[in-house]
């Protein structure tokens, strides 16, 4: 079912928007790669430098604020030049500064080049920026494509960590991070071929569209800008279906983040091996990938996006209730911690690509990067408190059943907020000219 | 774990997740266990498959341009 009713596009070749998309994810994993590297290097770095955990966390700590907080305006810099020049530079910056780790002979070095100018760099290169650039090359296949490019995140941790272990064990840490930053800077002549900000810049039209669908076009109904499409991100304040992706976002970052730092733990706990916990976590960060994808491809082939938000976050809800309830069913200890990686598996980065799409059938795509950005500032700014009210409530409960009953308790809270936003009455794909209303895709 | 401890092991988890230091060593004693090479030889194979990819993607791009004649 195409849900745009524009039919199928004819296309010559593959659509270069596809190429756009190849580099915007080969990009996203080497700069993943690059920054995700930092867990390899944490123990060699303070043996040599007898730095105390606490200082090289901090240096990451300072990274993770920086990006929440200057994403929105990364994302004003994507509006207002069109991405390509931000997409290069950051990834030609992030080489640079990931190489220049090398010459690490300080503290105040390493805090200075991997905690603030790499983490400035990757926010260049954030996903919220790259999707808001795809979303100019596809329209009727746009869930798919963020769907795809969400990918990146799980694949440079799975590829490029373990290359920088060996890496390091073949040669020292030194070596690693020039051979990260080496990673990225591969990743730059395919950003200079393929990152083009613009379809119609090269003649092209979204989805590879060709001029032959002009006549077939005019004899469907006329499809309307939505009604809060925004020129300026101010506009989108005084809007609910952007506090309500925000609201549910900030939920998300609450409750993905709080189990990435305490699942581990929990885990073992619960009675599992250190390599059993390792492993059904990993389980779940690749079940991510078949989740993003899944839910980028149903959003545009089925419509109802903001359905499928809702569906993912329930999912994730039952997850955590069945985290609760499976410690208490006699021999289902270890099972229920599988069981949960499943259903929370899917569910992990399938948010990404519902909120991007929606967010640009909503809101336009003139001041989609800023919008974004500060969506995922809501995320980020969610993941800060989660993690430090669980790690707090650990300490004065003696459990984590408290912590994440009340992620769970807000997981209900952010299906409820997704589900009612007014999809059919403020997403682009369901507005027509009044005329022709009643041939108006379902959903919403 | 202090504040700090917790903070750098949050973004890269959940975007990634590969960056926690007790799945990389897992996951690296599981690829030894499998493959059975030496570091110097997983670098060149992992690094192989880094450098083939934009490589295959930019060929694959000449390879239509010249066949379609279109971008």
């Amino acid at each position: 079912m195409d849900v745009y009713g524009d039919g199928p596009a004819r296309r010559r070749g593959v659509f270069f928007g596809w190429y756009v998309c190849a580099a915007a994810v080969f990009i996203g994993f080497a700069a993943v790669g690059a920054r995700n590297g930092f867990g390899a290097f944490v123990v060699p770095m303070s043996e040599e430098f007898d730095w105390k955990r606490l200082e090289i966390s901090f240096a990451f700590g300072l990274g993770i604020l920086l990006n929440g907080l200057i994403q929105p305006f990364m994302g004003q810099v994507l509006d207002r030049t069109g991405g390509r020049k931000l997409v290069l530079l950051s990834t030609l910056g992030l080489g640079l500064v990931t190489i220049s780790l090398f010459f690490t002979m300080s503290f105040a070095y390493f805090l200075v080049v991997f905690g603030i100018l790499a983490s400035l760099c990757q926010s260049g290169l954030s996903l919220t920026n790259t999707s808001a650039l795809l979303s100019r090359w596809f329209r009727r296949l746009r869930g798919t494509v963020i769907g795809i490019n969400s990918t990146a995140l799980s694949l440079g941790g799975l590829v490029l960590v373990p290359l920088a272990v060996y890496l390091m064990e073949a040669t020292d840490w030194r070596i690693a991070w020039v051979g990260l930053g080496a990673v990225v800077l591969l990743s730059l002549p395919l950003g200079l071929m393929f990152i083009r900000e613009n379809p119609a810049d090269m003649g092209l039209r979204p989805d590879g569209d060709d001029e032959s669908e002009d006549a077939a076009a005019a004899l469907r109904p006329a499809r309307l800008p939505g009604p809060l499409e925004a020129a300026s991100w101010r506009h989108c304040l005084r809007s609910w279906p952007f506090w309500q992706m925000s609201g549910a976002y900030f939920v998300c970052g609450a409750t993905t983040f709080i189990l990435s730092v305490h699942f581990i733990p929990y885990a073992q706990e619960r009675g599992a091996s250190a390599g059993t916990a390792a492993l059904i976590f990993a389980v779940m960060s690749g079940l991510n990938i078949v989740g993003a994808l899944s839910a980028g491809y149903l959003s545009d082939r089925v419509g109802g996006t903001k359905n499928w938000l809702t569906l993912v976050y329930v999912m994730r809800g039952l997850a955590y209730l069945l985290l609760l309830v499976t410690p208490y069913i006699g021999g289902m200890s270890i099972a229920g911690l599988w069981i949960f990686a499943a259903v929370a598996g899917f569910s992990w980065i399938a948010t990404l690509p519902l909120t991007s799409s929606l967010t640009a059938e909503v809101y336009g795509l003139r001041a989609m990067g800023t919008i974004s950005g500060i969506t995922f500032m809501f995320h980020q700014i969610g993941g800060f408190v989660s993690v430090t009210l669980a790690g707090w409530l650990y300490d004065v409960t003696g459990a984590y059943t408290v912590p994440f009953a009340i992620a769970g308790s807000l997981l209900g809270l952010a299906a409820v907020s997704a589900f009612s936003i007014r999809e059919r009455k403020y997403s682009a794909r369901y507005q027509v000219a009044p005329a022709a209303a009643g041939a108006g895709a379902g959903g919403g | 774990m202090g504040l700090a401890g917790l903070l750098y092991r949050l973004f890269p988890l959940h975007q990634g997740d590969a960056a926690d230091p007790e799945l990389i060593h897992w996951l690296k004693d599981r690829m030894d266990e499998i493959l059975g090479l030496g570091p110097w030889a997983m670098v060149g194979l992992m690094g192989g498959l880094v450098i083939a990819i934009p490589v295959g993607i930019g060929l694959f791009y000449y390879y239509q341009q010249r066949r379609t004649g279109t971008p």
